[in-house]
This record gives C-alpha cells, sequence and structure tokens, in this order.
C-alpha cells in the first residue's frame, strides 16, 4: 500500500542522490578531462592526444602488473578461502575460534596490513630470523622489491582472505544439506559431493568474491606504492604520478578511465552473479 | 404517513444493525489475470463464528484482510453495524486478527506483545496490567510475562497471539488458518478451547481455514467458498447432510458422486443400479447428479430397494473404520465400514443405501 | 540391493583423532599467519632506542615506550587522531540520516529501477578509490572545497554511506510483514508503528551498520590523502608518510597500532551484531 507514486522517488533522494551527484561529479570530471577539457593546466579543448599519449610502454607494464596482481591475489585468496570455508562448514570443535581470529585482517587497514607483512618479510624481519635460527637459510633473503611484486601480493592475500571466506561461507550456506545428504545417499563420496554438487552451486559465491577482490586489487594504490616495485607500478601510482608529479592530468584521468571501466565490466559481472544467487534462494 | 413508514424503516434497519455485526456487501477484488473475490456477500450476526472455508485460492483469506482493511475492495461495501469502512484504515477499524504465522513482536516480552493493542487504545497504565493478566489468564499463560517470543513454543506463541487479540475487546475477530502450524493432537485440542473463549467473550468471530474438520467442530455456520465464490452457507450439520452441490459434498467429508436421469416420481436410474430419492422439491425429469456419504453405505440384507452390487477393490484399515474401494459397473465408491468387516479383494457384496441418504446436487 | 553390493568403504569410517590434529594444526596456521604480523609490529613499537634490534634475535633485546614517546612529541599524531575522531562520528551520524530513508525504500516498496539503484549505491566501494579521490578532488577544487573539512566529510560520507545504506536496507527487508500488518491491526498509526516496530526492529542492523561506517571513516586513505593534505592529516595519512620516504620502522609501527586499535576493539564489541549475515548482506547480495 503506497501513499502516492511519489513517495518512494523522494525518499531515496537523501542517499542516493548524495551518491549520484558525487559521483557523477567525480566520474565525469574524468571522463572530460581524459578529452581535455576541463584542464587545470593550460588549454581546454576536445582531443585525442591525451589517450594517445598513452600508447607507451609505460602504460602496458603497469596494466599487465595490475592485472597480474589482480588475478593473482583474488584467485590466490581463493586457493585458501574456499578450502577453509569448505572445513568451517559443520560445527566442529575449534570452529567458533577460527571464525573470530580469521575476521580480524578485514578491520585492518590496507595500510597498516601492508607494513605488517613488509615488516615480516624484511631483510631483519621475523620470517628471516625464524628460517636463519632453523638454520634453512645462512644469510636473510632479500624478499622485498622484487619485480614480480610477492609482497603485494602475499599482503593484499592477508587482507582479503576474510574478506572472500565470508562470501564464501555465506553463499555455501545456501546450499541445503538435504542436497549433500541426497548425494551421499545415491553413492557419492564426500570428494565427489564436493565436486558434483557443492562446487558448482557455489559458482556464484564464488565470482562475486573473486570479482570484488579483483577490482580492489586492480586499483589499488596504497598498497603497491608502499610494497610493490618501482617499476612497473600499478594503475592507480602511475596516475597519481602521471598527475600530481609529472601533472599530466589529461593522461592521468585516461588511465583513471581505463581503470574505471574496467572495474565496472567487472562489476555487470558481479551483478550477474549476485542476481543467480538471488534466484537460487527463491 | 410517509413519515411513519420513514420511522419505521429507521427502526427495523436499527434494530437490523444492531444484530448484524458484519455485512459484506458484494464484494469484488481482482489481481492480474483472475478475479480473488467475485461478488461476496454476506452477513454476520453479533457474537456468531462463522467459518470460510474453502481450499487455496478460493479467495477466504483475501475477504478475510478485507475486512482487516489490509486489501480495499475494487467493489462493493463491508459494514460493521451501521457503519460503512470502506474508508476506514486497518488501524482504526477496531478489529484483531490473530495470524498464521502469529506474527508476534520479536523485540517484546510477551506482556508487551499483549499490551501492545491497549497502549494503542491509550488505556492507563493500571487497567492495562490487569487486562493482560486477565487475557494471559484466559489462554492459560499466566506466569510467562516476561518471557520472549523466540522462548516460546508454537502452542505458547499461538496462545500470545490470542491472548493479544482478544485483550482489545475488538468488535470483530478475524483468524487466519491460526492452528496450521500446529501438530495434529494439538490442533484439535486448541480449536475447541479458542470456541469456547469466542462463546464466553461472545465476540462476534470471522475463521479462515481450509480444514473441514475445524470447521465442523467450532462454527455456528459455514460459508463454503469456491473460486471466489460462496457455493453454500449454513450450519455445520446442515452443510454436512444437505450439500447444495458436488464440490460443497466432496469438500465437507467425502462423497459418492453419480450421474443418472429422472424416470419417475422420485426414482433415478443410474449406471450402478436405480435408486428411490427423497427430495423436498419434486424432481424435474432430465439428468441429475446423486451424493451420497461413504458411511451411509450398509450391506443389504434380503432385498431392500436401493442396492447397489460391487466388487471390492481396496480394503484400508484406519483404526476405527475400514474404507473399501469398491467397483460398481466401472464406477469407483467409497464405503466406510466398521473396522471389523474385513472382505477380501475381489468379493461381490451388494450394498444399499437409505433414500433420506441421497442428495441431489449442481 | 543387498548390503554386499554397496559395502561401507574404509574412508567414510569416522577417525576422531584424524580429524582433531587436522583441526587443531589449521588453528595454529591461522594463528601464526594472524597474529604474527600483529605482534611483531606491536614489538617493534617497544623497541628500546639504546639497544637496536637485529637479526638473528627474534624478540627486541629490551622494551621501551622511547618510540610512543617520540610519536607522539615529535609527529603530527596528535592533530591527526583529532581530526581523525572528529571526522568519523560525524560521517556516521551523517550517512545514518541520509541512508535512512532510501533503506526504507529498498528494503520494503516496490518501485522500477531498484536493482540499478542497488548497483549504484555499490559503486563508491567497488569503484577504484584513487580514481574517485583525484578526480573529486578536481571538482572540489573548482568548488573552492579542496583542503576544507566539508569536503573530507563529503568524501568519506560517499564512501562509508554505501555499507550503511546495505546493512539498514537488509534489516527493513527482514521485517515479516505480518508483524507490520499485526501492529497496524491493533491500533498503530504512522507514528507508533516506527517508533514501536520499524526502529527496535532495525536496531542491530544500525549498530552494525554504524560501526562499519565509522570503521571505513577512520581507516579511509585515498581520499583524505589527496583531498585534505597537507591542511588535514588522519591517522593513515601520517602512517602513509612512515611508510614511504621517511620509513621509520618503530614509527610506523607505533601509528600502525593507534589506527589498528578503534577497529579491533569495535570489532570485538560489536561481534554480537556483526553477524557474517552483516558482512555478506553488505557484499554479498544485488
Amino acid at each position: 500500500m503506497q501513499a502516492n507514486r511519489l513517495t518512494p522517488l523522494l525518499l531515496i533522494l537523501p542517499g542516493a542522490g548524495f551518491i549520484f551527484v558525487f559521483l557523477a561529479a567525480a566520474l565525469g570530471m574524468t571522463a572530460l578531462q581524459s578529452v581535455g577539457l576541463y584542464s587545470l593546466v593550460g588549454e581546454s579543448s576536445l582531443t585525442a592526444e591525451h589517450w594517445k599519449s598513452l600508447y607507451d610502454k609505460a602504460f602496458f607494464d603497469s596494466f599487465l602488473f595490475s592485472f597480474k596482481v589482480g588475478i593473482a591475489s583474488s584467485f590466490g585468496t581463493l586457493l585458501f578461502a574456499y578450502p577453509l570455508a569448505l572445513f568451517l562448514r559443520r560445527r566442529r570443535f575449534g570452529t567458533r575460534i577460527i571464525n573470530s581470529v580469521i575476521k580480524i585482517p578485514l578491520f585492518v587497514p590496507a595500510l597498516v596490513a601492508a607494513f605488517l607483512i613488509l615488516n615480516v618479510l624484511a631483510f631483519n624481519g621475523v620470517l628471516n630470523s625464524v628460517l636463519m635460527g632453523l638454520g634453512i637459510i645462512d644469510e636473510p633473503l632479500r624478499l622485498l622489491n622484487d619485480r614480480f611484486g610477492w609482497n603485494v601480493f602475499i599482503i593484499q592475500i592477508w587482507k582479503n582472505l576474510p574478506f572472500e571466506l565470508l562470501i564464501i561461507s555465506a553463499t555455501l550456506q545456501t546450499i541445503q544439506t538435504d542436497v549433500e545428504d541426497a548425494a551421499r545417499n545415491l553413492g557419492a563420496s564426500p570428494l565427489q559431493v564436493i565436486w558434483h554438487i557443492v562446487l558448482p552451486l557455489s559458482v556464484p559465491g564464488i565470482l562475486i568474491a573473486v570479482v570484488l577482490v579483483f577490482i580492489l586489487t586492480f586499483g589499488d594504490y596504497a598498497i603497491t606504492r608502499v610494497a610493490g616495485p618501482v617499476y612497473p607500478s600499478s594503475l592507480s601510482v602511475l596516475m597519481y604520478t602521471k598527475a600530481f608529479t609529472l601533472q599530466q592530468w589529461g593522461a592521468a584521468a585516461c588511465i583513471g578511465m581505463v581503470i574505471t571501466v574496467a572495474s565496472l565490466i567487472f562489476v555487470a559481472i558481479y551483478a550477474r552473479a549476485a542476481r543467480a544467487i538471488e534466484e537460487m534462494r527463491t | 404517513m410517509s413519515a411513519v413508514i420513514r420511522i419505521c424503516s429507521m427502526a427495523i434497519s436499527r434494530r437490523k444493525s444492531f444484530v448484524t455485526a458484519l455485512r459484506l456487501d458484494q464484494l469484488v477484488r481482482r489481481y492480474a489475470g483472475f478475479t480473488a473475490v467475485d461478488d461476496l456477500s454476506l452477513e454476520v450476526r453479533k457474537g456468531e463464528l462463522v467459518t470460510l472455508l474453502g481450499p487455496s485460492g478460493c479467495g477466504k483469506t483475501t475477504t478475510l484482510r478485507m475486512v482487516a482493511g489490509f486489501i480495499m475492495p475494487d467493489s462493493g461495501d463491508i459494514w460493521f453495524g451501521d457503519q460503512c469502512m470502506n474508508d476506514v484504515p486497518p488501524h482504526r477499524r477496531n478489529t484483531a486478527m490473530v495470524f498464521q504465522s502469529y506474527a508476534l513482536f520479536p523485540h517484546m516480552t510477551v506482556a508487551e506483545n499483549v499490551a501492545f493493542g491497549l497502549r494503542m487504545q491509550k488505556c492507563p497504565v493500571d487497567e492495562r496490567s490487569r487486562r493482560v493478566d486477565e487475557a494471559l489468564d484466559m489462554v492459560s499463560l499466566t506466569g510467562l510475562q516476561d518471557r520472549r517470543p523466540a522462548q516460546l513454543s508454537g502452542g505458547q506463541q499461538q496462545r500470545v497471539a490470542l491472548a493479544r487479540a482478544i485483550v482489545t475487546r475488538p468488535n470483530i475477530l478475524l483468524f487466519d488458518e491460526p492452528l496450521s502450524n500446529l501438530d495434529a493432537k494439538l490442533r484439535v485440542k486448541v480449536r475447541l478451547e479458542i470456541r469456547e473463549l469466542q462463546t464466553r467473550l461472545g465476540v462476534t468471530t470471522l475463521y479462515v481455514t481450509h480444514d473441514q474438520g475445524e470447521a465442523l467442530a467450532i462454527s455456528d455456520r459455514i460459508v463454503v467458498m469456491n473460486k471466489g465464490r460462496i457455493e453454500q452457507i449454513g450450519d455445520p450439520s446442515t452443510i454436512y447432510r444437505f450439500p447444495r452441490t458436488s464440490f460443497v459434498a466432496d469438500f465437507l467429508g467425502a462423497a459418492n458422486i453419480i450421474e443418472g436421469r429422472v424416470i419417475g416420481k422420485g426414482m433415478v436410474d443410474s449406471p450402478v443400479g436405480k435408486f428411490a430419492v427423497k427430495s423436498e422439491t419434486p424432481l424435474a425429469a432430465g439428468p441429475v447428479k446423486m451424493s451420497w456419504r461413504p458411511e451411509d453405505m450398509r450391506l443389504a440384507s434380503g432385498t431392500s430397494g436401493n442396492s447397489i452390487v460391487a466388487r471390492v477393490r481396496s480394503v484400508v484399515f484406519y483404526g476405527n473404520f475400514t474404507e473399501l474401494e469398491v467397483d460398481s459397473s466401472g464406477h469407483l465408491l467409497r464405503v466406510q465400514a466398521n473396522s471389523d468387516f474385513k472382505p477380501n479383494v475381489g468379493d461381490t457384496l451388494t450394498f444399499t443405501i437409505d433414500a433420506n441418504r441421497i442428495q441431489i446436487v449442481e | 540391493m543387498s548390503a554386499e553390493t554397496f559395502p561401507i568403504s574404509p574412508q567414510d569410517k569416522p577417525r576422531p583423532g584424524l580429524a582433531h590434529f587436522i583441526t587443531l594444526l589449521i588453528v595454529a596456521l591461522l594463528f601464526v599467519w594472524t597474529a604474527v604480523p600483529l605482534f611483531m609490529a606491536v614489538m617493534w613499537s617497544l623497541v628500546n632506542p639504546d639497544d637496536p634490534w637485529s637479526p638473528p634475535a627474534v624478540l627486541p633485546p629490551s622494551f621501551s615506550l622511547a618510540q610512543w614517546e617520540y610519536v607522539f612529541t615529535y609527529s603530527e599524531i596528535v592533530r591527526a587522531m583529532l581530526t581523525s575522531f572528529a571526522l568519523a562520528p560525524i560521517v556516521t551520524i551523517l550517512s545514518f540520516f541520509l541512508s535512512l530513508p532510501t533503506a526504507y525504500a529498498i528494503g520494503r516498496l516496490d518501485f522500477p529501477g531498484k536493482d540499478a539503484l542497488r548497483i549504484l549505491i555499490l559503486l563508491p566501494i567497488v569503484l577504484p578509490a584513487m580514481v574517485i579521490a583525484m578526480f573529486l578532488s578536481r571538482t572540489f577544487h573548482a568548488a573552492g572545497l579542496a583542503q576544507t573539512f566539508l569536503g573530507l566529510v563529503i568524501g568519506h560520507t560517499l564512501l562509508s554511506m554505501p555499507y550503511m545504506l546495505r546493512i539498514l536496507a537488509t534489516s527493513f527487508e527482514s521485517i515479516p510483514q505480518d508483524v507490520i500488518d499485526a501492529a497496524k491491526n491493533l491500533g498503530a498509526g504512522r507514528v507508533a508503528l516506527v517508533r514501536e516496530i520499524l526502529v527496535p526492529m532495525i536496531m542491530p542492523g544500525l549498530l552494525a551498520g554504524a560501526v562499519f561506517t565509522f570503521i571505513t571513516s577512520l581507516e579511509e586513505f585515498n581520499l583524505t590523502f589527496v583531498i585534505g593534505t597537507p591542511t588535514f592529516q588522519t591517522i593513515p595519512t601520517v602512517l602513509f608518510d612512515y611508510l614511504g620516504y621517511h620509513f621509520v620502522r618503530t614509527n610506523a609501527a607505533v601509528v600502525s597500532i593507534i589506527l589498528m586499535v578503534p577497529s579491533i576493539a569495535l570489532l570485538f564489541i560489536a561481534e554480537r551484531y556483526l553477524k557474517s549475515e552483516y558482512l555478506s548482506s553488505a557484499f554479498g547480495k544485488l
């Protein structure tokens, strides 16, 4: 029973309106500056030169780097999160402790997580101390500042593990145990149940978790700036450098557009997956 | 002269409204593609318990919700006494509803739940707590005032819902399949308690259920509904004994429905035999439908009229009776017999039925 | 089918000892994985400057609060803490009032474009933060809002409100229609309905949303960095300083702990409310 058709519109105005206005401002500015308009340095004119300037090694290397880190982080986390989620499905002894402890990195901000892991992996960090103490290595390892970006990768996994775990756990909960029991009743071993029943049914949840972490890590600035290699930098770091150091705001805007569009594509995938979950639930 | 007539008709209508607590006048409610309630008219007397009975989708719940004010009829009127309720919102109708899901407020204690309606009525605090205790006592839940709904069993939650409804002394009490979530034995017990309570309070009640046993057990009158329309209204024994349509015959209890032709005064010819039928109005020639109950069929002794020869197809023991499925000339009939009666499958038996136990139905 | 056709296979028999051992192993590994980095940070913040700590020692030789004193005396941390703890509650309250009506509409009303709306609300937290930060700051520059407190408030609210909104919307949605009908049936008009039913029933979600929003604002970096510094510093921007060019491990450790303590404290206080339903409802649904 709705009072009138206007009511929903009025109600959504404060929250949605606020988000819409400022998001549109930010993204609009990005789009405009990428084609040369609204430039705060120099002339404003519609131009494609900023886009053309992107066609260089730095950009492609950064793109590849960010993409690589994104895929590695999201799937790497999945590798740990999924089995853990399966393990935590049934209530056993120890489930509660695990659940509390595992949530901690969720509330550790990205910068702190970067520091914490760097600290452990550092030349004079605890990892080296322990390895040397155990006699596994003679000299401390130089793990930081490598080209592949291992530390970024490890930091992202540390930070995002509880996140993926929660999403996947929630998805697994929607799979009724009755369905699994039916499969076992029909002769499937526990492993087969997971492979044939649980895994396919949890695909939407997996997609959501992976997509969200990918977007976060693909467009990340803070962690890669602090822990990543100097070259190649992540796309966001490149964007920042072009803007604030080189004052090439147009080029920076173009990079911004690229990151945004890539993220939007993945948001679309997320939306499809989320809708699939809703349908499964009803 | 016209003044006299006017005064008389006013007197008559006021008396009528004193007696008629609820009147539904040609209610119609449509949804996309189908008509949920189709020209429904009904009068309920003060203090009466009227049950809307029918299968799911027949429109009974829609009707109930229109009385409560949650759904607006597309056309037709709803009268509480002499007041037209069409434009009155639900919170001002002074009805009280017991929901199928109980709909208890999860964040309030039992006492707060029951007191809610009284608070809305701005009842003063001491009177409020007295009436709450009284209501809880009536449903045998004294002592549970401070519990939360989540701590109660299903049966207890149901009683709280009941107490919450009656404490406000509503004009009309509404029940929406309140017993569906209880197990069978509890259902039988609670429905009688509801009936006792309702009689004691004398509150006009509209009760919705799909369970015919429930309807027969507690109602003053039953309104059998099908596809948005009323099939028949009557008190339980009349409706059971004299169903007017095959739907009513089959919905309330079981029925054997046989098609035949009228072949003389009070005689019907059918594939399963010739029958003498007693009916109030003389039977017009032509096709008719006969209906009789499985428990009214007896084994024929000697040459009684109205005989049916049939072969036993199945025998099922139900504890307090035996149900036989018998085949007479290709027509399957159900017979309810004494539990000691154990014929063999394949036996051919002769049954008989009293003329006044055969109903002519539409 | 006789029993011999499908014998119970050996791996189906339960082995409690092994299961327990594996569980313990996993708990231990998780503990190490999660706690050791935290522990190390605490250790580094307590290093005695007169007694340096270097490998292969696993723990510092002696402890002192000197690093803490140093940070509090010589850095911008106090100013940053004031800013952070001024911003977070303001942002939380603003987010609450902005989200409430919208959450109600999404949770309980039906209208066209609801799905698109849900995605819109999700965008601030899934779109790349640095892009939004940089180009919102450009817009603010044009509007004179750069380097202002108001600009920070707007920016933080933009990034934190989606959490509050989604959790509140789920809370509203989960109120059974029957309960609302029962309240109306018993005489509750619109005001009483809100006061007696809606507000109490969304309270847990409200608190969860508030915690989320508060923490998100406290930890927010990208936007504050671009729009706020150098005029305003928050705890994350100070930390970034210490992680960048002036990498002093001990200072970074101290600031990290300052940043983590409120977050983890709120986590444990709100553990009752922060059921996985809220967290996954913040992300897992459309």
